[in-house]
């Protein structure tokens, strides 16, 4: 059964982080018994949580997100696809909750931006992009050049921007697909490419959510460059830790997830009526996925809002002010590749790779991956916050790798790649890891606007790199695997 | 050395079990003489029926082909019964089906007895106990086809996402094909209730109509739970 699965997946990917938690607590820092209570409590409901809401994306989202996607493709109307792309990206962006967060957070350090605009330019940017995601595939024009365009403009338009706004550019890229969006928007591509009789439609399938999370960075950039000229107040980052009761952790995990579902849930009963005029049994599948999902989200959210971060901000203080400071670094390598595992869209993604690829890339390795690259990610951003190095240093290069390991890396691992990026990039990272790096950061007394922040952007860059060197390995096999086979028929 | 392409006389094993099983199982099978195996990705649907209302009925399943010569079938077999990745429980099943030509490289010097063989005597005994039943038809009508084949009497099913070939009147859009997405489902009975699931079956709107779905049978000569209590 598919919930025994999953629950032993998620146990086994949550469990060493929780162990994790308990040496340090035995060793450099002791936060105390009762946080490590109520972390392992919160634990369970992540593991509960995550599990449930696996189980709900897989007999709900994605189905409905692949039929969607394929129906689309059969109405064969190229100006009905743009403009539902840009519908479905517009509107799920505008509800998402780290996008209001974020724009928040934007709003408390630069008054002069509105809040309102700001979600609306993320917004628009999203479903632009979705939009010409498509286009992209239905004119085969190559993911490489779309990818290389793009990231150009961006770069130019970051060379515009002040600094601060670099990192906020970043984090919206990775912070604005959320749990809830990126599994549908996976499905999307999935069903858009899978009806096509395409040599292409594996590679195909994947890249959406990484062109989609070009438009949020470079609507910020542009933000940016509007609103230069007003220095951004010197606010101390406040990140609050605070225990909240559990009535309000549960009401305030509840909002989010109805903010969150609410406008899919919307979309599919449209979809439903409009386009895919589902047979009963499967619209009823399609709700108990979406209860199934928001049950197991709530309980997820209040797992990491209620246990993991306060305990995540503790740690960091406890450590950036003992006398290991140093500990930080490699501590940073170990939180990065046992947290992301975590991260419910990982799990989504490494299914959907299974499934596209028929079990030839397994699974396993593409979490290996994963793993390494957000270790990466976390490992520098506490080389970033114990040495206060500026963002842009790791950015450019960073990025630079990924741009020309494309030309190297077979496309399909390219396309993977760059989904990947706003997959590990979810509510883990950006409550659980950021709330860690604020803590060292203030403890070790740098400026945790500039040190901390950027944790997101860079845990949605490196996999970009990791994911890539994976499809760069499964070349060089391939190539010696053929070779093998080849001798071998001679020598038979 | 000359090298013959012939076709020879076979079976195909044909297995259905846990997700991450496969290839355990393609070793075990290596190690009994088989040449190899096809692994597919497929989804169990549930025999329980409650658990198939409440959705968490779906399992991971993966499905292994292998093609074994006659001489093979038997220490293969052999080496099954002793297969297993948990000591309670099983991880799937097996089943032999009878296949008239595989094609196979043979060195010139061995072709004499296996071509004649191949095209002389099928064994004819089959009194066969169970039958594979598939159905092809479009994707997410599965569904319709399951519940007919439980309601006759069907335990489980096996459902693998598939797509139709197009044919050259199939409609372009931006000059490539679109082609029909299709789910395919195995669905293992007992020889007795074959007829009357077959007949369950052909009712539902996705076989019904013409030129939606196709569904055919297959004998199975031999039919094994691996692993589990012995």
């Amino acid at each position: 059964m598919n919930l025994i699965r999953k629950f032993r997946e998620t146990a086994s990917s949550v469990i060493p982080i929780v162990l994790l938690v308990i040496v340090l607590q035995l060793t450099i820092a002791p936060i105390g018994w009762r946080s490590i209570g109520s972390f392992i409590l919160g634990a369970v409901a992540i593991i509960v949580g995550l599990s449930l809401f696996l189980l709900g994306t897989d007999i709900g989202i994605i189905p409905v997100g692949q039929r969607t996607g394929s129906a689309l493709m059969n109405r064969r109307s190229l100006p009905l696809l743009l403009v539902v792309g840009f519908i479905i990206g517009l509107i799920i962006t505008i509800a998402e909750p780290q996008v209001q967060v974020l724009a928040q957070q934007v709003t408390t350090y630069i008054p002069s931006v509105n809040r309102m605009h700001l979600v609306l330019a993320i917004s628009l940017g999203v479903g632009i992009f979705v939009s010409l995601a498509f286009a992209r595939i239905v004119l085969t024009i190559s993911y490489r050049w779309i990818i290389i365009v793009f990231y150009g403009i961006v770069t130019i338009l970051a060379l515009f921007t002040d600094p601060f706004f670099l990192g906020i550019a970043f984090d919206a890229g990775g912070a604005t697909t959320g749990p809830m969006t990126v599994p549908f928007i996976l499905a999307l591509g999935v069903g858009v490419a899978g009806v096509r009789k395409s040599k292409k439609s594996e590679q195909d399938s994947f890249g959406l959510v990484g062109i989609a999370s070009i438009g949020p960075i470079s609507a910020v950039l542009l933000m940016g460059i509007i609103a230069s000229g007003n220095d951004p107040a010197p606010a101390a980052a406040e990140m609050t830790a605070a225990s909240l009761s559990f009535g309000e952790l549960f009401s305030a995990s509840v909002n989010e997830v109805v903010q969150a579902l609410g406008p899919l849930a919307a979309l599919f009963i449209i979809f439903q009526f409009t386009l895919l005029h589902q047979h009963h049994r499967q619209f009823i599948r399609m709700i108990q996925g979406l209860l199934y999902a928001a049950l197991g989200l709530t309980l997820f959210l209040m797992g990491v809002n209620g246990a993991f971060m306060p305990v995540g901000s503790q740690l960091g203080a406890l450590i950036g002010e003992g006398s290991y400071q140093w500990v930080l670094i490699p501590l940073g390598f170990l939180l990065g590749a046992v947290v992301v595992l975590a991260e419910p869209a990982v799990w989504v993604l490494t299914d959907q790779v299974r499934d596209v690829s028929g079990g030839s890339i397994k699974k396993s390795m593409v979490l290996v991956f994963f793993s390494l690259g957000v270790s990466l990610a976390v490992g520098l951003a506490m080389v970033r916050v114990v040495y206060h190095l500026p963002l842009i240093y790791f950015l450019i290069p960073g990025y630079l790798m990924a741009l020309i390991m494309m030309f190297f890396c077979p496309p399909l691992f390219t396309a993977i790649a760059f989904d990947s990026g706003g997959v590990a990039s979810g509510p883990m990272s950006s409550s659980f890891l950021l709330a860690f790096t604020l803590g060292a950061s203030v403890a070790l007394g740098g400026n945790p606007l500039s040190d901390a922040f950027g944790i997101v952007a860079l845990i949605a860059m490196t996999p970009l790199i990791t994911i890539q060197l994976l499809g760069l390995l499964y070349r060089h096999r391939e190539k010696d695997g053929r070779k093998k086979s080849v001798k071998e028929d001679k020598s038979v | 050395m000359k090298v013959d392409t012939v076709y020879r006389q076979g079976k195909l094993l044909l297995s259905i079990v846990q997700s991450g099983v496969g290839e355990a199982l393609v070793h075990e099978t290596k190690g009994a003489g088989a040449r190899g195996g096809t692994i597919l990705i497929g989804k169990g649907v549930a025999e329980h029926a409650i658990l198939h209302m409440l959705g968490l009925g779906d399992a991971e399943k993966e499905i292994v082909l292998t093609l074994l010569s006659d001489q093979h079938v038997e220490p293969v077999l052999e080496r099954l019964t002793h297969f297993r990745r948990n000591k309670r429980l099983a991880c799937g099943i097996a089943m032999l089906i009878d296949v008239p030509h595989i094609l196979a490289h043979v060195l010139h010097t061995e072709t004499d007895d296996s071509v004649t063989e191949s095209q002389t005597q099928r064994r004819s005994s089959m009194d066969t106990v169970h039958t594979l039943i598939t159905c092809i038809v479009n994707r997410g009508t599965t569904d319709e086809v399951m519940d007919a084949a439980r309601a006759a009497g069907a335990t489980g099913g096996t459902i693998l996402a598939a797509r139709g070939t197009g044919k050259e009147e199939d409609v372009k859009f931006f000059g490539v094909q679109l082609v029909p997405e299709k789910e395919m489902i195995l669905i293992l009975v007992g020889s007795g209730l074959t007829g009357k699931v077959l007949d369950a079956i052909k009712g539902v709107p996705c076989l019904a109509e013409p030129g939606s779905g196709i569904a055919f049978c297959i004998d199975v000569e031999r039919f094994m739970t691996l692993g589990g209590k012995s």
